[in-house]
């Protein structure tokens, strides 16, 4: 059917990125790659609470007053999915963490595999008037979004939210530029 | 060491025989087959990349590495534009039989492509098994029979092959996802829950609320932790199935479909694209014999056409004027849509897999499946 060096070289290609992902973390899963998702985690049993962490994005009304946005409406078309990413990473507006931290992150760099992708004043600018005319399609004038992290912690039996708490703010004004 | 160089090599062509009688499926089969998926995907699920080009760069954060790591921020218009052509005009030859090969090569390429940049914005989605079903195919003849344009024949090994490498991928995809949870959660601590931690995310982060899984939170924790332990069994057995016989491979495949189907009332995650590959192992000769008897008839080729042409149009006209074009029955935002339609998937795909196992192989297909007749193929492609 298949020969031995066939076999050999096939399980290479298939472990390889398998590995990389379970040593590296998810930042360096290959693609494309033949893997499934993993979402090993656990959580405790039968606890009276637990704890979510979720973002969330508010503009201001004309009166200053916070409106709370649907950001599947604020980022269409792009789909529901990747939006978390997209906000933690505050739109890509700000220049990016250093790197270099780790061997691997040192490694990649030295190979020009990790890059610097600090955005440009030219794609902050476009990025800007992209999420103004967002804002604008909901309604909303003022140049300015807030991300918000909260933490809620719920009650196991009724679902209900025990106690909110804020876990850190970002405010973004989408008419400055640096 | 030469015994143990060969003891291996022997090894090899023993395990390599025994996947290829347990997967294996007739080209008349699989150009039905063909067919449907090409069907399904057209009505369902075309991917659609041009939207990409309407979103500013600073959200391009492409995974370190794949293609578009390549560039420094997303492509034009044009780009997408071309690619979307390319993978719809692809998809539609694949159904009608078109030089099948050529444009399932052409529409995985295609596709890949597309996905490098769509999961640029931070995430990789994990639908790569279709891909890999699709350019499995495109070597296993499918593109003969059912076909406009066919394509050349090819050997029994080709299609043996073929379906032979696709279950391996599977197996080993099905690996990925069960060998870490394996490390945390094979274990008797009923205090930690693997399933629940999941639940949650769904439910509260995803806003799946559907069905059954406001009651997650009502199941024992020992309940739980079987649930757990089943999980990770279930992902990493596939191989053994496999390697057991055609039943039990069969088996394993109706146990992925209520798997899916539990998925979908539990957690509200139907992942309904897997269907096709599970499907592509079905022996669909008796819907072949009744397709062929249709062709014949005067007015089957004008309707089969016309119907074509209409989707074909509806695609357009979709790519140029809706949202999540690439999901049209099910976008990804009407969730509760998504969850009912992945039912009547995953519950269609259960009864035909279930039927499939339960159906006696035909005589002439089962001399196609001993290990003797495809092992003596095998050495004549080893010589």
């Amino acid at each position: 059917m298949f020969s031995l060096r066939f076999s050999m070289i096939l399980m290479i290609l298939l472990i390889i990125p398998l590995f990389l992902r379970i040593s590296f973390g998810n930042f360096y899963e290959p693609y494309p790659a033949i893997l499934l998702p993993s979402g090993a985690g656990k959580v405790p049993v039968q606890k009276d609470n637990f704890t979510v962490k979720y973002l969330e994005l508010y503009s201001q009304d004309k009166n200053g007053n916070w409106i709370k946005l649907n950001t599947h409406d604020l980022l269409y078309p792009i789909p529901v999915q990747y939006q978390s990413t997209i906000i933690s990473n505050g739109f890509g507006l700000e220049k990016k963490a250093n790197l270099g931290n780790r061997r691997i992150e040192r490694i990649l760099m030295k190979m020009r595999i990790i890059k610097n992708r600090d955005p440009s004043q030219r794609h902050i600018s476009k990025a800007n008037d992209w999420l103004i005319g967002q804002l604008n399609i909901l309604g909303l004038k003022e140049p300015v979004i807030k991300i918000v992290q909260k933490e809620d912690l719920i009650s196991t039996a009724s679902g209900k939210i025990i106690n909110d708490n804020t876990v850190y703010e970002k405010i973004i004004c989408l008419n400055k530029t640096e | 060491m030469k015994r143990l160089f060969a003891l291996i090599k022997q090894s090899n062509h023993v395990i390599w025989g025994r996947i290829a009688t347990s997967s294996f499926v007739n080209v008349k089969s699989l150009s039905m087959f063909r067919v449907m998926m090409g069907l399904f995907l057209l009505i369902a699920y075309v991917p659609s990349f041009s939207w990409i080009a309407d979103v500013p760069n600073t959200f391009f954060n492409p995974p370190t590495l794949s293609f578009a790591n390549l560039f420094d921020q997303f492509p034009s218009k044009l780009f997408f534009v071309v690619l979307d052509n390319i993978i719809l005009i692809s998809l539609i030859c694949i159904t009608l039989g078109i030089r099948a090969k050529v444009f399932s090569i052409i529409y995985v390429i295609s596709c890949l492509i597309g996905l490098s940049f769509q999961y640029s914005f931070g995430k990789i989605d994990h639908s790569i098994m279709q891909y890999a079903m699709i350019g499995c195919m495109a070597f296993s003849g499918w593109g003969i029979h059912l076909a406009i344009l066919p394509d050349k024949k090819v050997s029994i090994v080709s299609t043996a092959r073929s379906l032979s490498l696709l279950s391996l991928l599977l197996c080993f995809a099905m690996f990925s996802a069960g060998f870490e949870k394996a490390l945390y959660w094979l274990n008797f601590d009923l205090t930690l829950n693997g399933f629940l931690m999941w639940s949650h995310y769904t439910y509260f982060n995803d806003g799946r609320q559907f069905l059954l899984a406001p009651y997650v939170k009502f199941i024992p924790p020992l309940i739980l932790k079987i649930i757990d332990i089943s999980a990770v069994i279930f992902e990493l057995s596939p191989f053994i199935f496999l390697l057991i016989s055609r039943k039990s491979w069969r088996m394993w495949l109706c146990i992925a479909c209520s798997f899916h189907l539990a998925n979908t009332f539990l957690l509200n995650i139907p992942f309904v694209i897997n269907s096709i590959v599970y499907l592509s192992f079905v022996n669909y000769n008796w819907l072949y014999n009744k397709t062929k008897n249709f062709i014949k008839h005067p007015y089957s080729r004008p309707t089969i056409i016309a119907s074509i042409i209409a989707i074909t149009l509806w695609r357009i006209v979709i790519a140029h004027n809706s949202y999540s074009k690439h999901i049209t029955i099910a976008p990804t935002f009407l969730i509760q849509l998504d969850i009912y339609i992945g039912i009547l998937i995953w519950t269609i795909a259960l009864f035909i897999l279930g039927k499939d196992l339960l159906t006696k192989d035909h005589p002439a297909d089962k001399i196609l499946y001993t290990d003797a007749t495809i092992q003596e193929k095998v050495n004549i492609s080893a010589n």
